[in-house]
């Protein structure tokens, strides 16, 4: 189930199974070395495409896919030989190996559902790193897998060569499995699990506060991509016929690269585009390398030239288009703007948000957080009840942000209970706060700008627990957009929108979490005072219409004075005041924190 | 940790190395300490770029490597004298690690790994179809050795080498450490840590990064070439994963941002590594070692060993 239209969808990956039928009919009937090399392009588009599917959706580059592609290639590669050969080339090989030998689609299955049961292991290990460390760790799976099957003479023979493997990849089979890779990879990711894990690639720390709890979805696109990954790997086994563990280790990997930094690794699209231009570009310098002759003229032997050409490729790409020559869209998506009709939501009416019923109170008892030398907040309780508006201010460096962030589970707090009914927030990490029914915005706005408005604030309707099905999110995040005023932005990016529209969003994302408090961290800073009007005017209704408890921290008073039920003023991390707007406004004490001692006003 | 005491650790340490020769007089022993003090280079100097400047390099090794090949093809093919050639490969390095750093410069995260890998790749794969110049896969081998009129410098069991690479060890350990304190580190730092509040006090960020690339660069070239000339040979092997990660694991394992860490992981792990490679059946096996222990500090120790230490002894501000 994704979350594209049933027409959308199936332009999506009606397109890419079109393209690759065409091309092999074509590569088929011009035959020879177009032929072969058509397989050869058709294995690296699904290394790419496989490979796209893990590290262009969570944005981690992994060096270890390579090794799912050996691991696919000897296991099919040991199922299929005949046994007779078997017992002359591996004679040590344990019985119920050596007594077998399958057919090529039954070991072409095993074979997958073998790596992939190896990678929901290595899954389960390296799904806790992130980033730059997680890169590092498939690097160092690279050369664990690489070692072992240079060690395991008696399936492998070693750093020999493995040969007489059947030779059963022929076009039709290999651009069968790229299609089914293409496919599998445009699915996925516009799949719920697809779509979290680009969201958590754009801003880790906002898809945590809206509910996106990664390691799952991380774990299911590695092993997905391990699976294509180690498709390609055993019909590339079954094309060759033999092949050594050099084959997957590091001279062929500059191709498979360049395919992926030049298409851009997010997209399918990009797959594609990626595979083709490298491959025309290997195939064209390849010829002019060997010195040929064109119109008359010979052209010298120049060696290396397809290495050079292809870094120049990769450095103009990287200077012009960092996201790659795809970009971050697939076709249909960049189509869909101009071509298909946006699809409007079906009725503003059947899309309503719940009218809240809880009536448990969020508590927060005396909480402390410490850095280092600093008591950025020391010891501070506040409470909200649903349907009110409670204000949070203080001068800059008072601690408002800190506050908001222990409240809602982002930075644990030094000490200090906070809780909501018989939850205990301080205890839980942000997404599962966020499930509990805590949402915010942040003071330097956290969208995920990439992903079009719609999709900003789908992946919130489908964070929130108790989970709702795809149609059902789809009209809550359209209920929500409409609350903020933004439905007739769905479709658009919403990295380009204005300063005041991106706010909007983050407020619509948090409303589509369904949630019972909402914290806002400077929700009016940038805007003019007609936005201003309107943003308040829509926070009023919230609060009445849906009652949501509303927690506001803005530098802009009036706006805090109208809105606000009660106030809490900090200063250096200690609640100095708090109560009603027209009490605050007098207190002698909130006037020095702002203002400095009266002597030094002199006027 | 104060500055005082890194700079006695500093002195206790290469104090020691100075004296091994004293009591160590098997050649094979000395030559892994050589080894050792290559890596030593080679992984400090990563951790410049690496641990200081959060630059995520991962074509490191090239620089290595084309100091590697610079002093092969100097002196095979141009008769260059070999004392020369290695002050030589460390200005290429340097020239190639500003190529490198244009876009790298510009990019973020994911796209500053494809970079810098892609480099290394490229560069590999120049090596090996330029077989007539550098010798294709077979490498280059038979290069000359140095030597001081008629001294060389293998004979009593390479005691000329050893102190070649010990000084070569110090000396590029100094310039770390040198500058890792100078303002220009410490705005490496700055840049690592919040590059928005960094570029806000007026930090160019772009070319903080190209500057901690080539400066990380230029002791990992002259080293490589140093390597190619007390090896003599010169083998496309030098940008392989193995070494790679090899030299990887020395950053992590020793701790990111911290110079001397690398250098006694270095030393470490060359000759656990090496010890490893003389049981039988472990020859491919302690790289995986190598590899899982990386994991390991990924996972439990992020700080690496010298993390762990600094814990030990409590932090004075």
């Amino acid at each position: 189930m994704t979350v594209l239209s049933w027409r959308h969808f199936f332009i999506s990956i009606a397109m890419p199974v079109l393209l690759i039928l065409c091309f092999a009919i074509v590569a088929h009937f011009i035959g020879g070395s177009i032929e072969r090399s058509s397989i050869v392009f058709f294995i690296s588009l699904t290394v790419v495409a496989g490979i796209g599917v893990y590290s262009g959706n969570s944005g981690i580059l992994s060096f270890g896919h390579l090794s799912f592609m050996a691991l696919g290639a000897y296991a099919s590669a040991i199922l299929t030989l005949p046994v007779q050969m078997k017992k002359l080339m591996l004679p040590n090989l344990p019985d119920f190996l050596g007594s077998t030998q399958l057919d090529f689609f039954p070991a072409m299955i095993v074979s997958t559902l073998f790596v992939m049961l190896v990678a929901v292991f290595i899954g389960l290990l390296i799904s806790r790193l992130d980033g730059s460390a997680a890169t590092i760790a498939t690097l160092a799976l690279l050369v664990i897998v690489h070692g072992i099957i240079i060690g395991a003479r008696d399936y492998t023979r070693g750093s020999q060569t493995f040969f007489g493997v059947p030779r059963e990849t022929d076009i039709w089979i290999a651009g069968a499995v790229c299609a089914f890779a293409l496919v599998a990879s445009r699915i996925f990711r516009d799949s719920v699990p697809g779509l979290k894990l680009r969201s958590s690639r754009e801003d880790a720390i906002s898809a945590r506060s809206n509910g996106v709890g990664i390691r799952n979805e991380r774990l299911l696109a590695w092993v997905l991509s391990a699976g294509l990954v180690a498709l390609a790997g055993i019909i590339l086994g079954h094309y060759l016929g033999a092949f050594s563990p050099k084959k997957f280790y590091f001279v062929d990997t500059f191709a498979l690269l360049a395919m992926l930094i030049v298409g851009g690794m997010s997209t399918m699209t990009g797959a594609v585009v990626g595979a083709i231009v490298i491959t025309l570009v290997t195939e064209v310098l390849r010829r002019l390398e060997g010195g040929i002759e064109v119109f008359g003229i010979q052209f010298p032997e120049v060696f290396g030239m397809t290495q050079i050409g292809i870094g120049l490729v990769i450095l103009f790409v990287m200077f012009k288009r960092p996201d790659g020559l795809a970009g971050l869209r697939e076709f249909d998506e960049k189509l869909s703007l101009r071509f298909l009709k946006p699809e409007r939501p079906a009725k503003s009416s059947a899309a309503q948000l719940p009218v809240l019923k809880d009536k448990a109170a969020l508590v927060a008892d005396s909480i402390s957080k410490y850095f280092v030398g600093v008591k950025a907040v020391d010891g501070v309780s506040i409470d909200i009840n649903p349907g009110e508006i409670v204000g949070l201010i203080g001068p800059n460096g008072s601690g408002k942000t800190t506050l908001l962030n222990m409240l809602s589970a982002v930075t644990p707090a030094t000490s200090g209970l906070i809780q909501m009914g018989s939850h205990t927030i301080s205890s839980l990490t942000s997404d599962r706060a966020a499930k509990l029914g805590i949402a915010r915005t942040y003071q330097n706005i956290r969208l995920f700008s990439t992903l079009s408005v719609k999709q900003n604030v789908l992946v919130a309707a489908l964070s929130k627990w108790p989970r709702i099905n795809i149609r059902e999110a789809m009209a809550r995040s359209d209920a929500a957009m409409e609350w903020m005023g933004i439905e007739n932005k769905a479709l658009l990016v919403a990295g380009n929108l204005s300063y005041g529209d991106q706010r909007r969003v983050e407020i619509a994302r948090a409303l589509a979490l369904e949630p019972k408090y909402l914290f806002l961290d400077e929700p009016a800073a940038g805007m003019n005072r007609v936005e201003t009007d309107s943003l308040m005017d829509a926070l009023n209704e919230i609060r009445s219409q849906l009652n949501i408890g509303l927690l506001i921290v803005d530098h802009d008073l009036p706006l805090i004075m109208r809105l606000c039920d009660r106030v809490v003023v900090l200063n250096e991390g200690q609640c100095i005041a708090r109560g009603k707007p027209e009490a605050i406004q007098k207190d002698p004490i909130v006037v020095e924190a702002y203002l400095g001692r009266n002597k030094q006003t002199g006027d | 940790m104060t500055v005082q005491f890194l700079w006695i650790k500093l002195i206790l340490l290469f104090t020691l190395l100075a004296l091994v020769p004293l009591w160590v007089e098997s050649s094979y022993i000395r030559h892994l300490f050589i080894i050792a003090f290559i890596y030593a280079v080679i992984a400090s100097n990563w951790d410049l770029s690496l641990g200081y400047a959060g630059v995520f390099n991962f074509g490191h090794l090239t620089f290595f490597g084309i100091g590697v090949y610079t002093a092969a093809i100097a002196t095979k093919a141009l008769g260059v004298s070999p004392w020369l050639t290695i002050p030589l490969s460390g200005v290429t390095a340097a020239c190639a690690a500003l190529l490198m750093a244009a876009p790298v410069a510009r990019l973020k995260g994911i796209y500053v790994v494809l970079v810098t890998f892609a480099v290394s790749q490229l560069v590999l794969q120049l090596v090996l179809s330029q077989s007539q110049i550098t010798g294709g896969a077979e490498g280059m081998v038979r290069l000359p050795y140095l030597q001081i009129g008629d001294y060389k410098f293998i004979r009593d069991y390479k005691l000329g080498y050893y102190y070649m690479a010990l000084s070569l060890l110090m000396s590029s350990t100094l310039f770390l450490v040198w500058l890792t304190k100078s303002p220009f580190g410490k705005s490496l730092r700055a840049v690592r840590d919040n590059e928005d509040y960094a570029q806000a006090r007026g930090i160019s960020i772009s070319r903080q990064r190209v500057l901690a690339l080539v400066m990380s660069a230029i002791f990992t070239g002259i080293i490589g070439g140093f390597y190619a000339i007390y090896l003599r040979v010169a083998s496309p092997e030098v940008f392989s994963f193995g070494t790679m990660s090899l030299a990887l694991s020395m950053v992590l394992i020793g701790g990111v941002g911290t110079i001397w860490g690398p250098v006694i992981a270095a030393i470490a792990l060359t000759f656990a590594t090496e010890a490893m490679a003389g049981i039988r059946g472990m020859e491919e096996a302690r790289f995986i070692l190598v590899a899982i222990a990386m994991i390991a500090v990924l996972r439990l120790a992020p700080g690496g060993v010298a993390g762990l230490l600094s814990r030990l002894v409590p932090e004075k501000n």
